[in-house]
């Protein structure tokens, strides 16, 4: 089934954010790539979910920040 | 220093705060502040490439036989290397007592690889078996394999660095040259103007004069002169780093920084305990890395700025409230952007000169610089699990540390193994006040959760 189009939106500004400020990346990283093996850590996590509060404009309930949802781009743009 | 010289590099405002830290150690004779990187070896590798591999390296970058000099005007400090450099990194072997003889391989014998480490740690870099800021050290082991350790200066690297170090040198081993694509030298420019970096400062200094309105002490007491470095290490099984992860997970979620913060000041505690004290307060400073995470990268220069936690004595009865304090601050500093103003008000003090640097930190601290040193460097970085042919079995560091606080508490992970060191200054802590600091670790590590402690 095809993603809505909102959510690809989401993906690639998690994608942009984790980019530039969070991991140093691939040519082949995509929204499917496993962010713990690209270098993702308890620091790098505590980063990003605050650029993505600030970015979106919410609140990540602390529920929500688990290894599952953090694990790929696609993941983390279910939960926004 | 040589008249004929050439800049290669700025310091950083993290190197200049190291800087002031290896002064005062160098003052109270405690030979500076160096690191060792160890890599554990299932057989000898191949020595001819090594050494070729080390001679690349040395070759390739002039910053491991540079030193530091400031501007005599500006006061700028920066790297500068001689014209005359070393041109060689010389591998120097060692083989343990009752070790297989190699009547071939010209190795001196040591008794032990640890009492060679602490020995190397002790002494000074600039001794002629290395350049300035690294010197290499191979021990053939009496199980057959072998060690290699590499001994830096913190000047140059940070702990993150060191690993970085060790994939160029393994790059080199085996005819790569350069550094990983992905180098990003960290720059020293400002693109904020001085007064909206004084600004930015802000939170820091709130952050100080809270920190500084506490009783908090070290091991060492603001005296401490002289005393040897020792060290000892946790080494986890398998088994037992799953076991440590989950207990992580399960206390601190995906932070598990906060979880590592709070064993070591629980760890701690109970040598204060044991001098029949009971500090109200623990601070502890935390370097995090400012390099992006995620595969290989430049290895030189401290690319890190400091996050500065506080415990109280009475959240650390339990791990657990021990976990949630250090959680909440983490999380606090973070949304305040704490990391990135301390970035700024180290930039603004790289022109300091170490002493009046550290006297300014020392009247900030009391003296004491901070409870005791610890960081978690996660993941070893290293580009290949083979070194000229040699299967890299293990891989930790071994940070000096100075005194004040005279004690640190690292963590590192290779293959699914956590190694914990504890390194220590003599007179600092007792071996019976050290067994029990470890002691206390590897229950909070890996037993109830809930204990309490006492």
């Amino acid at each position: 089934m095809a993603e809505p189009v909102d959510s690809k939106e989401k993906q690639t500004k998690i994608m942009e954010i984790i980019s530039t400020e969070i991991l140093e990346t691939d040519s082949d990283f995509d929204e499917n790539t496993d962010l713990y093996s690209a270098g993702l850590d308890s620091m790098a996590t505590m980063q990003l979910v605050i650029r993505i509060e600030q970015n979106f404009g919410v609140k990540l309930p602390a529920n929500k920040i688990t290894k599952e949802n953090f694990s790929s781009v696609a993941a983390l743009a279910r939960i926004i | 220093m040589a008249i004929w010289s050439k800049r290669l590099a700025g310091l950083t405002g993290a190197d200049c705060f190291i800087l002031a830290l290896d002064r005062m150690m160098k003052r109270r004779r405690q030979h500076g502040l160096a690191g060792q990187t160890h890599l554990l070896l299932d057989s000898i590798p191949d020595l001819t490439s090594l050494r070729e591999g080390a001679t690349r390296l040395c070759a390739e970058h002039p910053l491991l036989d540079a030193y530091v000099q400031r501007n005599p005007l500006t006061l700028e400090p920066s790297w500068r290397i001689e014209h005359n450099r070393k041109s060689n990194l010389p591998l120097k072997l060692w083989r343990e007592h009752g070790s297989a003889q190699h009547p071939e391989l010209d190795a001196s014998i040591v008794g032990s690889a640890h009492e060679l480490s602490e020995k190397i740690l002790n002494g000074l870099l600039e001794e002629k078996s290395g350049l300035r800021n690294l010197r290499l050290d191979l021990i053939l082991l009496r199980t057959g394999g072998s060690q290699l350790l590499l001994t830096w200066n913190h000047l140059l690297f940070d702990g993150k660095g060191a690993e970085f170090l060790a994939s160029a040198l393994i790059s080199a081993t085996m005819g790569q040259s350069k550094l990983p694509a992905k180098s990003s030298r960290i720059a020293v420019a400002k693109p904020l103007s001085l007064c909206q970096q004084i600004q930015k400062t802000r939170p820091v200094l709130d952050r100080f004069f809270n920190l500084v309105s506490n009783k908090y002490q070290s091991l060492s007491g603001p005296r401490a002169d002289a005393g040897s470095l020792h060290y000892k290490l946790l080494q986890f099984t398998q088994e037992e780093t799953e076991s440590i992860h989950e207990r992580a997970t399960n206390l601190s979620g995906l932070y598990t920084v906060s979880f590592y913060i709070a064993c070591a000041a629980r760890a701690h505690r109970m040598a204060f305990l044991s001098r029949g004290q009971d500090p109200s307060h623990y601070v502890v400073s935390i370097p995090v890395q400012i390099r992006r995470k995620g595969g290989q990268n430049d290895p030189f220069q401290n690319c890190v700025t400091i996050l500065f936690f506080c415990l109280q004595k009475d959240e650390l009865e339990s791990l657990n409230t021990a976990v949630a304090s250090a959680q909440r601050q983490f999380e606090e500093m973070t949304r305040s952007e704490l990391g990135h103003a301390f970035s700024i008000v180290l930039n603004l003090m790289r022109r300091l000169p170490a002493r009046p640097y550290m006297k300014f930190l020392e009247s900030q601290f009391a003296g004491e610089v901070t409870s005791f040193f610890h960081s978690s460097t996660g993941n070893f970085a290293l580009i290949s699990e083979k070194l000229c042919g040699a299967k890299v079995l293990d891989a930790y560091h071994v940070p000096s540390v100075s005194a004040p606080p005279g004690s640190g508490l690292f963590f590192s992970e290779y293959a699914g193994r956590i190694t914990a060191t504890f390194s220590w200054r003599e007179r600092s802590a007792s071996e019976s006040e050290v067994d029990l600091i470890l002691n206390q670790l590897r229950k909070d590590l890996i037993q109830n959760p809930s204990e309490v402690i006492g």
